[in-house]
């Protein structure tokens, strides 16, 4: 059998492309969740590592270095084998969305506090001396001129969320890969592999663009 | 040593692993599929399969190497030429004949429906809304999803082989697992946690996948005629399963290779 008939089988390719779309559909929905819920909890993270209490801050710090060191398909076995057997049974979908979210909470954490400490010492001492509360001086100077700062980090940070999204076909997710690898043995025939890597590359090359797009209009900005 | 010596050892490096290679197979089995292929507690790779794929090598008077390669990659090894053999109890069937060939048939199969010991359930007919598990890709996922109306079964959740299903079997993530018989009947034996309860016919039959036009597909398949003729196929059944195989069965029968439809 040739290259292209192995690899690159267009009846193979149809038959596989209805299946390979389902997959697709939930991996941008466990990645879209993920990179929500990690956005909202990485932010929260962040401000309670650099101003909360004494003790908070160094519970923040330590989930945020845990996190960061446990590899994702490690962190993803344990929440879905292990978690059972103290009572909790979480479903694959919750236990990859969960999973993906943590890390990538820890990650966004460690973003918004880079962009937070890069706002100049002057603009805290500019808002305290308007007379700015706390929450103003957050929300209304320091926030937006930080989350600019790091859109492309966070852009960059959301798209190794979506891709490892294909670790969570470990746990009898029906996702991309996990599709990709099951029309594959119904075939025996690896192109929907192929195809399946041409979707991930079509749907996040895209954000690589964007990524591109706002580093360079930072750059002209200042 | 200077930057053409450490080439020169490389190239012979390589020759040599060339050299190496050509009188070994190199087998890829589905390892944790008992009692065809899995690891004994020493680690060493045991099983019908393994036995068979010895023996059938030892006649050629070739040496044999075992990779571990999960069932779904098995396809894209022989395909790609990683492997010469693959064993994983693996379904002869007119789709996978359109990509890869098989050897003749040396076992006959059926599905089987399994539950943790405490269910209620008695069999299929008692399964409706339940979430049932399979293996991706494998005949079991094609018989569960082809039957999933008919049953009434909620969900199929596809797994990466034995232990992580039975895993979720005992969580209760899954209410049953449906999977090739010999394979379950071996498992559960010593694990009163689960029963079988269920045999479900599919007429399908077992033997080593290559790739297509495999120089080792004629002499492997001669071995196995040979294997048969010597009832040691059947004796590796005993063995294995504790009881002697079926007379007209394909594990005593010397039989064709099967062709792919034009």
């Amino acid at each position: 059998m040739g290259f292209v008939e192995t690899f690159l089988n267009w009846d193979v390719f149809l038959r596989s492309l209805p299946l390979l779309l389902t997959g697709l559909k939930v991996t941008a929905l466990l990645g879209g969740v993920s990179i929500v819920a990690g956005l909202i909890l990485g932010l929260a993270t962040a401000l309670l590592r650099l101003y909360g209490l004494a003790p908070l801050r160094l519970l923040a710090r330590v989930c945020i270095d845990v996190l960061r060191s446990v590899p994702i398909l490690v962190l993803l076995i344990v929440v879905y084998y292990a978690l059972p057997f103290v009572g909790l049974r979480l479903s694959p979908f919750m236990s990859a969305a969960v999973t993906l979210s943590l890390v990538s909470a820890a990650y966004t954490a460690e973003i918004f506090r880079a962009g937070i400490e890069a706002v100049p010492r002057g603009q805290f001492e500019a808002s305290q001396a308007l007379g700015l509360s706390f929450r103003h001086t957050l929300q209304d100077v320091v926030l937006p001129q930080a989350i600019r700062v790091v859109t492309p980090a966070l852009t960059n940070n959301s798209i190794n969320v979506i891709k490892d999204t294909a670790l969570a076909s470990v746990v009898a997710m029906p996702d991309l890969l996990k599709q990709a690898t099951q029309a594959q043995a119904l075939e025996a025939n690896p192109t929907p592999l192929i195809v399946a890597a041409l979707i991930y590359v079509a749907f996040l090359w895209p954000l690589l663009l964007l990524v591109g797009r706002l580093e360079q209009r930072m750059a002209t900005a200042r | 040593m200077t930057f053409r010596h450490l080439l020169l050892a490389l190239l012979t490096a390589c020759a040599l692993v060339a050299a190496a290679r050509a009188d070994e197979l190199v087998v890829g089995a589905n390892i944790g599929n008992v009692p065809w292929e899995f690891a004994d507690r020493g680690g060493e790779f045991v099983g019908f399969e393994i036995d068979l794929v010895r023996e059938a090598a030892k006649r050629l008077g070739h040496s044999v190497e075992i990779v571990n390669i999960p069932f779904n990659g098995l396809f894209s090894a022989v395909q790609s030429g990683r492997i010469d053999i693959a064993l994983s109890s693996m379904t002869i069937t007119d789709k996978r004949l359109a990509s890869v060939a098989f050897a003749q048939p040396y076992y006959d199969s059926a599905q089987s429906l399994t539950v943790i010991a405490a269910s209620r359930a008695e069999g299929l007919e008692d399964m409706r809304d339940a979430v049932i598990g399979v293996d991706t890709g494998s005949t079991g996922d094609m018989w569960t999803t082809a039957n999933r109306d008919r049953y009434g079964f909620a969900d199929i959740r596809r797994f990466e082989g034995l232990a992580p299903a039975m895993l979720d079997l005992q969580t209760r993530r899954i209410d049953g697992y449906i999977s090739d018989i010999p394979a379950l009947a071996y498992y559960v034996k010593d694990k009163p946690q689960f029963r079988v309860i269920e045999r479900i016919e599919t007429g399908e039959r077992y033997s080593m996948m290559f790739a297509r036009g495999s120089r080792w597909l004629e002499p492997i398949d001669a071995a196995i005629s040979e294997l048969k003729e010597e009832g040691f196929i059947a004796a590796l059944h005993e063995r294995w399963f504790g009881n002697a195989p079926a007379a007209n069965s394909s594990t005593v029968r010397v039989l064709d290779r099967p062709q792919a439809l034009p």
